[in-house]
């Protein structure tokens, strides 16, 4: 590789970028390139150095304290995250779900559910159905409208609407 | 070519629990990250407007914008990327900007006096060679040539900002490189 070959590709290499193995074995013998290399090198990283990401300035800035306050007085800042936020999550409502269900499942089986079929027969089976259907339903509802949001995403609600 | 990825992750962390704190209402977390990007946009306001005043207006305009558009940022660029992105955008939409992108290597000087002489010699040079290889270029891509030199921008993410072809924006700043070459070798000669 001559040194017009391996500077070219030196040129045309992007900011950060490795340097190949050919370009480093020649620049490892050839003290001209590498010194041309080592000054090509330091000029860029002096050309952008005032520019180079800034640390944060004591001093309050006069711009930036004009945009804080256009974000402030146009009502535009994100607020404080909820602390009482009651958001329960979906693994929850799936859990609780099944526990309920579970349960209704289980209690004609139990040993109270058995003496109350016993003694009360029908009175006491009917109101009970009727009470786990009430109870599934509305859990349901409660499930579906607090994560609506998941569900028109999810089924693509969303594009159904729209059409 | 000059650096390692290592740093720029954490800076792209660091960036991210920012973006963060600030969605949660942190203002001083959005002061911190624009206190670091302020000076860029404020050059590349310069280029564009060519007096201080607009440049600010400019710089408040984009800050805002940023601020506002912070949920949208999903964090698959560098966030100084999309920042530029918005302030190129808010640039070249502007009623007040002058029509001649002038880049900084010819009219702004950015200054930074530190350093030996060879350090300066070397700025000369670097500025010498831009101003050289943007004079004859269209405006669209002096711009380019600038992003990568003086605000230290790789090709694909000055593609991202200006929405020029990567090769393209290679083959002008390869140019701007070799003049920089050629200067720095005139100048080593006795």
């Amino acid at each position: 590789m001559t040194c017009e070959q391996a500077f070219n590709r030196y040129l045309s290499l992007d900011k950060y970028e490795r340097v190949p193995l050919s370009v480093s074995v020649h620049l490892l013998f050839c003290p001209v390139c590498r010194t041309g290399v080592r000054q090509l090198n330091r000029a860029e990283i002096l050309v952008a150095q005032p520019l180079s990401m800034q640390k944060s300035q004591e001093a309050v800035d006069p711009v930036l304290a004009q945009a804080l306050e256009r974000i402030m007085s146009a009502g535009l800042a994100y607020s404080l995250p909820d602390r009482t936020d009651t958001h329960v999550s979906m693994l929850r409502w799936v859990i609780s779900g099944l526990a309920l269900a579970f349960g209704f499942t289980l209690l004609p089986f139990t040993f109270m559910g058995s003496w109350s079929r016993d003694v009360f027969g029908s009175s006491f089976s009917v109101p009970f159905y009727i009470l786990c259907g009430v109870a599934v339903t509305a859990y349901c509802g409660m499930f579906i409208g607090t994560n609506i949001d998941f569900f028109v995403k999810k089924f693509g609600m969303e594009d159904s609407r729209a059409a | 070519m000059n650096g390692t990825t290592d740093p720029q992750d954490n800076i792209r962390q660091e960036e991210a629990q920012l973006c963060l704190r600030i969605l949660n209402g942190d203002l001083r977390a959005f002061s911190t990250l624009a206190g670091r990007y302020r000076r860029r946009v404020l050059s590349l306001g310069m280029s564009f407007f060519h007096n201080l005043d607009d440049a600010e207006d400019f710089v408040q305009d984009v800050l805002v914008k940023v601020y506002v558009s912070l949920a949208s940022f999903r964090g698959e660029s560098r966030f100084s990327t999309w920042l530029m992105r918005i302030a190129y955008n808010t640039a070249i939409n502007s009623v007040k900007r002058r029509k001649e992108y002038t880049s900084l290597a010819e009219d702004f000087e950015v200054v930074d006096e530190s350093g030996t002489p060879e350090d300066e010699h070397l700025r000369n040079c670097s500025r010498d060679a831009i101003r050289e290889a943007v004079s004859t270029l269209p405006e669209r891509y002096r711009v380019c040539v600038d992003l990568y030199f003086f605000y230290d921008m790789p090709y694909a993410d000055i593609g991202e900002v200006t929405g020029q072809p990567v090769n393209t924006i290679k083959s002008h700043v390869f140019r701007a490189k070799k003049l920089l070459r050629s200067f720095l070798i005139e100048g080593d000669e006795p």
